[in-house]
């Protein structure tokens, strides 16, 4: 991959965050009320969990794991387009030149999705956070916790945006994503993690969600946030990392041949 | 019943309409300054309006974009409230009474639909029907008028969303008019449609208004449409009446210049620019009963511009008569604009 | 010559059942032109909101209760507000998605009829694919209420209550909606507020008010009062306190919470005669 290459990804990458930049008083509504969701769990599980905590979990860390979650949701679980994208592409036919342009279609993807996350992730999540912090926000004191955590958290976009990439690519063979976009988003939430640590699944859906790519989007960050794992957690997300990449390769090379042999 | 004055159908006295918006600063400073001050800006839609329409006149309602047409068509049938002055429909304010104003007016949008999108045509006519209490009786006898009149038949069973743009405008005139309202308000209901919807609607429209008495107010840029239907025209310019009156004077006063550009095998040497052509083709030097002024020539194109006014000549005189001069290839029309009109009135002393 | 006008409030009445009847046959005719479309959209919206339900489920399969309300218990609380926001959503939807109105302009073709905007913006559609969402509140409703019959913790009296429950929650609903969509006359887009008036406060009420700060629950009692009309019956049925006129609460909240709506509404429509779209 050439610098200009890289140059390339930088601009879309950009594109897709100046894109969502339209602050205003509808996006503070919309933080309060993310808050909101973040108080509705914080409360909902000081209400059920015991003084003495269960496993590694004490009131106070759920407090820390909500607030930190619906943070990072705004990164890896909202605002991801990808599938729409693809699918209105199919429909429009425009996807036979994207198909064709010199960028390769999946990091093409990959790269204008990145930045309206970050956009995401700075412009509501954090906000989110701020307000959130009034009732309980983890600071790790190890820079290398913080390190390890961004480095998951990436990883974590990176099969988001897979998964919904893989969503979207469903569009060459049937008319109507929405339910499997419906079944990807609701493993992303349940499996993920998202209001309740996996430790509260029952045993074999538990340890189907921890080593699942669904766990690297929000629990596995939160459990490296809260020093309640160490890095080793960056491996299951590199290794779903390199899965989901061939095969949203594979499936890549299906839908461009179904493309040539069709016509368009 | 004798000395009571025939109701007017419409009145408007001294009509104003302002809007009050906030004075824009530039750069993210001037958008925070925005947040905390209250400066306004007063942007007259509407100025100063007065007129009166009898019933059963078809006045026509012209000016340029953002002149204040809709303005004063939205004032008339009570989606907005005139900032000062009075309206009057029927002898009543649409401003106080809107919902009884709204059962003896009809409304076209040319742009927006009033229809229901995913229901069969004749779906939006039955839910009509019963929302303005028309007797079933009349509602009978609306649809076997209007299938005569508008042909709606043919597509009386096909969602409105599926209907082409002239089958649309069909059923939203039938729909405008399935409670009997004494007034018509149209809004530019022809823009976008081809020459013989256009012709079916003007005939349509010039009927109701002669046979059953309909008091239409047209807004539109289509100069034909004027000439065809109306008798008497209004023509607002920046939130002000600039004319109120018959359409004879207004050409008179303006004319209605058509520009006719013929393009010639070989350009006639003895054209020029500021010249006239006679009706049998001959060049004149000064302008002369019945000649047609050469507006402009293209050597290079091998084309000649003409003006001609159509309510004195027809295209096909004209064309005859630049025959007589030179082979023609080809040949184009173009309308007058009404900003080119307004121009001319403004300059009239 | 114009049809007589029914001015009389009798026949005005009368006028706007049979409109409204023919409007519902014409939409339901509507959605069966679509019929596959119509079964996969509303099961989705059947299962979407599941995963609030499921959330709890799980959480009351590992500890039992939450502030002393079982999984029944809860599952009334659920049903009450997924019926209410379904019964909502099926009739008044257009009050829901009126953000449209004023950025297409179409709230012009609503004045122009010879009925109040809201009645009109009421009886313009009836959304069927959202049935789903009442299928989904009335199933959990079933089992949690077939459980606590036999538990004797609920009576059918109690079941009697249920219904007016649902239904006043659904008016809480409408209340809601018609407040938040009269602020579109000021700032036109409202996507966002609604996510803070309805969907926050509705998950919000999906569990018992005991467990949150005092403000949170005066704001879901007081403010956006969707609490009135499932907690605050649901708590007295299940005898955990409260008097007779928890179960009166629910329609006179909802009685008063339409008024202080229409009013709301009335101030941004005569704002929309003024300033246009």
């Amino acid at each position: 991959m050439s610098l200009r290459g890289l140059r390339k990804y930088w601009v879309l990458a950009s594109k897709g965050f100046i894109q969502n930049l339209q602050y205003s008083a509808s996006h503070l509504i919309n933080t309060v009320a993310s808050a909101i969701f973040g108080v509705i769990y914080i409360y909902l599980w000081r209400s059920v969990v015991p003084s003495s905590g269960f496993g590694d979990y004490t009131p106070l860390v759920m407090t820390y794991y909500i607030s930190f979650n619906q943070t990072t949701m705004w990164f890896t679980q909202f605002g991801i387009r990808a599938h729409v994208k693809i699918r209105d592409a199919v429909r429009s036919g425009d996807v036979a030149t994207e198909l064709l342009r010199p960028v390769d279609f999946f990091s093409y993807r990959m790269a204008s999705e990145y930045g309206s996350m970050v956009y995401g992730l700075i412009f509501r999540g954090f906000p989110v956070g701020l307000m959130l912090s009034l009732f309980g926000y983890y600071l790790p004191r190890n820079p290398a916790t913080w390190g390890w955590t961004v480095l998951s958290l990436v990883l974590g976009a990176y099969i988001a945006i897979t998964h919904l990439y893989l969503a979207g690519m469903t569009a060459f063979w049937t008319t109507e994503i929405r339910t499997v976009y419906w079944v990807i988003s609701t493993l992303n939430l349940t499996l993920g993690g998202a209001s309740m640590p996996l430790e509260v699944l029952p045993q074999p859906m538990y340890t189907l969600a921890r080593w699942s790519p669904f766990a690297c989007l929000t629990f596995n960050p939160a459990r490296i946030w809260l020093e309640l794992s160490g890095p080793e957690l960056i491996i299951p997300a590199v290794v779903w990392t390199v899965v989901l990449t061939l095969l949203a390769q594979w499936v890549t090379g299906m839908a461009r041949r179904k493309l040539e042999v069709q016509g368009g | 019943m004798s000395g009571q004055a025939q109701q007017l159908a419409v009145r408007t006295s001294r009509l104003k309409k302002s809007y009050f918006v906030q004075v824009r600063k530039p750069g993210f400073l001037g958008g925070l300054r925005m947040l905390v001050s209250q400066e306004t800006r007063e942007i007259q839609a509407v100025k100063d309006i007065s007129f009166d329409i009898r019933p059963g006149e078809f006045v026509g309602y012209i000016g340029p974009n953002g002149a204040g047409k809709s303005t004063t068509v939205k004032m008339l049938t009570g989606i907005l409230h005139p900032t000062s002055g009075e309206v009057l429909v029927n002898g009543r304010s649409p401003q106080r009474a809107r919902q009884q104003i709204a059962r003896e007016i009809g409304v076209v949008f040319g742009q927006r639909t009033q229809l229901w999108w995913d229901l069969p045509t004749v779906d939006s006519f039955d839910i009509l029907s019963a929302m303005y209490d028309v007797r079933p009786a009349d509602y009978k006898a609306f649809q076997k008028e209007f299938d005569d009149l508008l042909g709606l038949g043919e597509f009386l069973d096909t969602p409105v969303r599926r209907l082409s743009l002239g089958q649309r405008m069909r059923a939203e005139l039938a729909a405008a008019l399935i409670h009997r309202p004494s007034v018509l308000f149209l809004d530019e209901p022809t823009i976008g449609l081809d020459v013989m919807a256009k012709g079916r609607m003007r005939e349509f429209l010039t009927k109701i208004n002669e046979e059953r008495g309909v008091t239409i107010l047209l807004t539109t840029h289509d100069l034909r449409d004027i000439e065809e239907l109306c008798e008497r025209v209004m023509v607002i310019n920046h939130g002000s009446l600039v004319y109120d009156g018959a359409l004879a004077s207004l050409r008179d006063q303006a004319g209605l210049p058509t520009l006719l550009t013929v393009k010639y095998a070989r350009l006639p040497e003895k054209l020029m620019p500021g010249l006239y052509i006679g009706p049998k083709g001959e060049v004149l030097d000064r302008p002369h009963d019945g000649a047609w002024c050469v507006l402009a020539i293209n050597a290079e194109a091998r084309t000649v511009d003409v003006h001609f006014d159509r309510s004195q000549s027809t295209a096909p005189a004209v064309l005859m008569a630049m025959q007589a001069l030179g082979e023609i290839r080809d040949v184009s029309l173009a309308e007058p604009l009404i900003e080119d009109i307004i121009k001319r009135l403004l300059e009239q002393p | 010559m114009s049809s007589t006008p029914a001015t009389r409030p009798q026949s005005r009445l009368l006028a706007g059942i049979r409109l409204y009847r023919i409007l519902l046959s014409a939409s339901v005719r509507a959605r069966m032109q679509y019929k596959l479309d119509f079964v996969a959209s509303a099961t989705i919206q059947a299962v979407t909101g599941l995963y609030d339900y499921f959330v709890i489920a799980v959480i009351l399969w590992k500890f039992d209760t939450v502030h002393g309300w079982d999984i029944y218990e809860i599952g009334l609380l659920y049903a009450v507000s997924r019926v209410g926001w379904g019964l909502y959503r099926i009739f008044c939807d257009e009050i829901e998605r009126f953000e449209n109105y004023i950025v297409r302009g179409d709230f012009d073709s609503v004045l122009i009829r010879p009925w109040p905007s809201l009645f009109v913006l009421l009886s313009r559609n009836i959304d069927l694919t959202r049935l789903g969402w009442l299928v989904q509140g009335a199933g959990v409703g079933a089992v949690s209420a077939r459980a606590l019959l036999r538990a004797g913790v609920l009576s059918w009296a109690g079941v009697g209550h249920l219904v007016v429950a649902c239904v006043s929650t659904g008016c809480l609903f409408l209340a809601v909606g018609m407040a938040t969509a009269s602020a579109a006359f000021k700032i036109v887009r409202i996507e966002e507020l609604q996510v803070f008036t309805e969907n926050a406060s509705s998950t919000a009420t999906l569990y018992p008010l005991d467990i949150y700060p005092g403000w949170l629950r005066k704001m879901l009692l007081w403010v956006i009062p969707l609490g009135a009309g499932n907690y605050v019956p649901v708590r007295h049925l299940l005898g955990k306190g409260g008097t007779w006129v928890n179960l009166a609460l629910p329609p006179v909240a909802a009685a008063l919470s339409l008024c202080l709506a229409t009013h709301l509404w009335h101030l941004g429509e005569s704002r929309y005669h003024s300033t246009g779209s």
